[in-house]
């Protein structure tokens, strides 16, 4: 009880404190029991290595081929461990910004992060030498995370 | 008893009477401002800013495709289904026969071509402080797009809100008719006016109405499981965005920690990331200049 309390705050501190809290991640611990907090902090390392990325894009970066490689690839492992992490008929699903419609429309939610692996995979794999190579390869994985979250992520 | 039955339906009639005269659709008179040839180019920016395409286009669609304006899109709420209709230049099925007055009087007054009531989720509680000139180039951009002839559906709506002219009493309480004069900022008009923020980001009374002493703190999703973000420079709002940030967001749909926009807002993206990058730092310097409000 005292443990599933303590994943509730964490995971509603997370849910908030990630749009809330500009440039500094909010700290949440890993429990390999809780997917709640697994599922959270992959999804933090997806932004940091999203930040990368833009800053190569925009020219705050020198671009590095290495770096960007490396950044396409930790997108790419996040999305291979996704599926397992949204067990159903959880009470922390409702403290987390997962929607609804993961459970409503498992198949759907499948395919999407079944797309997610494949268009990373495909950018990891042919990886850019020239940052309009990186925008190119961007373009198609960065728009994995609208399309998802349009339709599985709701604020709480 | 029977003494003062008589002068109770009296009252009631004068009451039924006046009710009758306030709730009476009104409408914009012809003017010059309408004769005007609309400039298609100017009327496309309007469309982005205005997020026509959002509601206006069939549910689901991408790209291109959300340039049919087919209507059909559900919305849900308190009050009923209401379901968005056909916008299309078709003139049967669409707003094809249209003048650009017409336009006006259903974005500025909520008020059909036929002089009925548009519910008010169709959101002419923030697009009535549109200037009129916008409205005449948005009609000329509306007809250069694809004709639909899909069929409007009906909303399906409880007994006691099926009666629209009572939304003419609604209106008295909620719509503000001033139009927006030149001496509002530019992202005053876009965020309080063409964007209509508020309809989303503002709580709404037990009517249906938004509460303005908690303007854009953030409320419930109306559609379903969830709430819309506060969006004022509160601690629990955007006090920690940058106006950087904001027209980052704007444009890219991430956010300062390369998270990404969710739900009904991924589609706002997609309006405000087709702006100009003045149009974004107006939307973003005005927000940082609301007054800080906690989320209800």
């Amino acid at each position: 009880m005292k443990n599933s309390i303590r994943i509730l705050a964490l995971a509603a501190t997370a849910t908030f404190a990630v749009s809330a809290n500009a440039g500094s991640h909010n700290f949440v611990a890993a429990d390999v029991n809780d997917p709640v907090t697994l599922r959270i902090n992959i999804m933090q390392n997806v932004g940091a290595a999203t930040g990368l990325v833009s800053g190569m894009m925009k020219g705050n970066v020198p671009f590095d081929p290495i770096a960007a490689q490396a950044a396409l690839s930790t997108i790419n492992t996040a999305s291979l461990g996704l599926s397992g992490l949204f067990p159903s008929g959880m009470d922390e699903n409702m403290r987390s910004t997962a929607g609804p419609a993961i459970w409503a429309d498992a198949d759907s939610f499948k395919s999407a992060i079944a797309k997610f692996i494949a268009d990373t995979g495909a950018a990891k794999s042919s990886p850019p030498a020239t940052v309009e190579e990186l925008q190119a390869a961007f373009a198609i994985v960065g728009a994995n995370c609208q399309s998802c979250h349009k339709a599985y992520r709701i604020k709480r | 008893m029977r003494k003062l039955l008589k002068p109770t339906l009296a009252f009631a009639a004068i009451v039924a009477s006046a009710m009758w005269i306030l709730s009476a659709p009104e409408t914009l008179s012809d003017g010059a401002e309408f004769a005007r040839l609309g400039d298609v180019e100017k009327g496309r920016d309007v469309f982005y800013a205005g997020g026509c395409a959002s509601c206006h286009a069939a549910p689901k669609a991408e790209g291109d495709a959300k340039l049919v304006l087919t209507g059909g899109r559900k919305f849900p709420s308190a009050f009923g289904t209401f379901y968005a209709p056909n916008i299309s230049p078709d003139s049967k099925f669409g707003i094809g026969n249209w003048t650009a007055l017409d336009l006006a009087n259903a974005m500025v007054k909520g008020v059909s071509p036929g002089g009925q009531h548009y519910y008010p989720a169709f959101p002419y509680t923030s697009y009535s402080r549109m200037e009129l000139a916008d409205i005449v180039d948005l009609h000329a951009f509306l007809n250069t797009l694809p004709s639909s002839n899909e069929i409007n559906r009906e909303h399906e709506l409880p007994l006691p809100t099926r009666f629209r002219r009572a939304l003419g009493l609604w209106k008295l309480l909620y719509l503000d008719n001033d139009v927006v004069s030149g001496d509002f900022s530019r992202g005053q008009y876009l965020v309080e006016g063409l964007g209509h923020c508020a309809e989303c980001h503002t709580p709404r009374t037990i009517l249906g109405g938004l509460k303005s002493a908690s303007w854009m703190s953030g409320a419930p999703l109306s559609e379903g499981e969830g709430r819309v973000p506060n969006i004022t420079p509160h601690a629990d709002g955007l006090a920690h965005w940058s106006i950087d940030d904001l027209t980052e967001y704007l444009e890219s749909g991430f956010t300062p920690d390369f998270d990404s926009a969710s739900g009904v807002m991924v589609d706002v993206i997609e309006n405000t990331s087709q702006l100009s990058d003045e149009d974004r730092l107006a939307i973003a310097t005005y927000l940082k200049a609301l007054t800080p409000i906690p989320k209800p």
